[in-house]
């Protein structure tokens, strides 16, 4: 089987933009959240969330989702000539809905409106075409929207596709901070009125974020040969539906543990093989219960290390997953297990390994990575060091 | 000069209210504990298996910043309160 190098990473978040910045964030455990600026809605709190600094962005692309890929992209291609019948695979929930939502607020759907620029980068799909559009990318192109798992999954489609011979493909996901998001998931009470506190005993919800994160997957036998470093390699992915609620994960965490177990299998590798796990971590009661669980019902004791970035960044929904797979990637070559941003008193009803605050100094060898979304979305990957 | 009994108690005291409250022990007092007493005999008073050697494994790490290598050496840790104090101790350096 061929194996699938990540030759290159881009990733920009409510911590800024790269990956050394990022790095360097998750060393400090960094928190990335603040008070949502971006926009106001009568009626509802300013809450904080994990929003891109406007300078990194401003005037780069009339839409942010575009702009945001565009700018994680850039760095994950890093100039290289992408020859060939490749693939771009994008991950989104709302897409290019930011703009949308202002055409809305201007003019109420009414016919005949101008400003109908705002509404070109409402499909979901339109993040790939500028990408591909951009970078003149030919060969296949997706779009992912399967809620917060959508950017896993377009990653391990992309690892897929590698694996049966295609030449490169450039794999990530975004999405911006929007109305829509904000009203939608303070309507289901899921948002916390403090930073997010994953896994901690008084955790009260998700805190929201934005951004994109990129990375250019090649085969690795071609990426050596052409003497790209390779960063880590993507060994699995399994993706599975809990076929239980629209919103809230199965209780026990079936269909968590069971993409754990498929992505595990597609690696093939034991479960008492992975150091870290990056887990999905919202900090939501149900999905941190049902995720330790899941965690608790694969491992045998003392398992892996465990940590949720979204302390950081926040939830960046369809942009998490690729984020995630970035933090991933960092952990395994700089071996550096990532701690918990806002984990203090963890909940003593989760047996989980917490990575020790302030991060961890270790070898690590194989990552796993959770994504698991509303309608029971679950997406893990698996990512294991490169061989030096 | 007296050295600090508070000082010198510190990290087995702290061991001691941590295993009571992380295990929810009812009945024990963290004072009571020896520290040389066996956590995991089979006749322990403490009562402890191997789930609860997991969660005071987790609980360890995340209050001291230390982490148990995963090859088996932390059965020999948790024999006792001191041998716990002693690894602590050294992976901090």
């Amino acid at each position: 089987m061929r194996g699938v190098a990540i030759t290159g990473l881009g990733i920009v978040s409510g911590l800024g933009v790269g990956a050394a910045t990022h790095l360097t964030a998750l060393r400090a455990a960094r928190s990335g959240l603040r008070p949502l600026s971006l926009f106001s809605l009568p009626g509802l709190p300013v809450l904080p969330v994990g929003e891109v600094d406007e300078e990194l962005i401003r005037g780069q692309h009339p839409s942010r989702s575009v702009a945001l890929a565009l700018l994680a992209a850039r760095q994950a291609v890093a100039g290289h000539a992408l020859a060939g019948e490749g693939l771009v695979a994008v991950g989104t929930t709302t897409g290019g809905i930011q703009e949308s939502e202002q055409h809305y607020l201007r003019h109420r759907g009414q016919e005949g409106r101008p400003d109908r620029q705002l509404l070109k980068h409402h499909p979901a799909g339109a993040i790939a075409d500028v990408l591909a559009s951009e970078f003149a990318l030919g060969g296949e192109r997706q779009t992912f929207s399967t809620a917060c798992s959508s950017s896993a999954n377009a990653i391990g489609y992309g690892a897929a596709c590698i694996r049966q011979g295609k030449p490169w493909a450039l794999v990530g996901g975004v999405d911006s901070l929007c109305r829509l998001t904000y009203a939608g998931f303070h309507s289901l009470k899921l948002l916390s009125s403090e930073p997010c506190r994953p896994f901690d005993l008084h955790r009260q919800g998700l805190s929201l974020g934005e951004g994109a994160a990129f990375l250019l997957l090649e085969d690795e036998d071609q990426a050596r040969s052409r003497g790209a470093s390779v960063l880590a390699r993507v060994t699995g992915w399994g993706c599975t539906s809990d076929a239980h609620h629209m919103t809230a994960p199965h209780p026990e965490g079936r269909g968590a543990m069971e993409a754990m177990t498929a992505a595990l299998a597609d690696a093939g590798v034991e479960a008492s093989a992975v150091d870290y796990v990056n887990a999905h971590g919202t900090a939501t009661p149900a999905n941190d219960r049902a995720e330790a669980l899941a965690l608790a019902a694969l491992f045998k004791p003392p398992g892996p290390l465990v940590s949720s970035t979204k302390g950081s960044t926040g939830h960046t929904l369809g942009a998490a997953g690729a984020m995630e797979a970035v933090f991933c990637v960092l952990a395994l070559g700089a071996g550096f297990a990532p701690s918990t941003a806002g984990l203090t008193e963890p909940d003593p009803l989760l047996s989980l390994r917490h990575v020790p605050p302030g991060g961890l100094v270790a070898p690590l060898d194989v990552a796993l990575s959770n994504s698991f979304g509303f309608g029971g979305n679950n997406a893990t990957l698996v990512f294991a060091r490169a061989a030096p | 000069m007296k050295a600090n009994p508070d000082t010198q108690q510190a990290l087995p005291g702290q061991l001691k209210t941590l295993l009571v409250e992380t295990l929810r022990l009812e009945g024990v007092k963290p004072e009571d504990i020896d520290s040389s007493e066996p956590l995991f005999a089979p006749d322990s008073r403490l009562g402890l298996d191997s789930l609860s050697a997991l969660e005071l494994l987790s609980a360890i790490e995340f209050k001291f910043n230390v982490v148990f290598a995963n090859d088996g050496s932390a059965r020999q840790h948790f024999e006792s309160i001191s041998t716990l104090a002693a690894f602590i101790e050294s992976a901090k350096g």
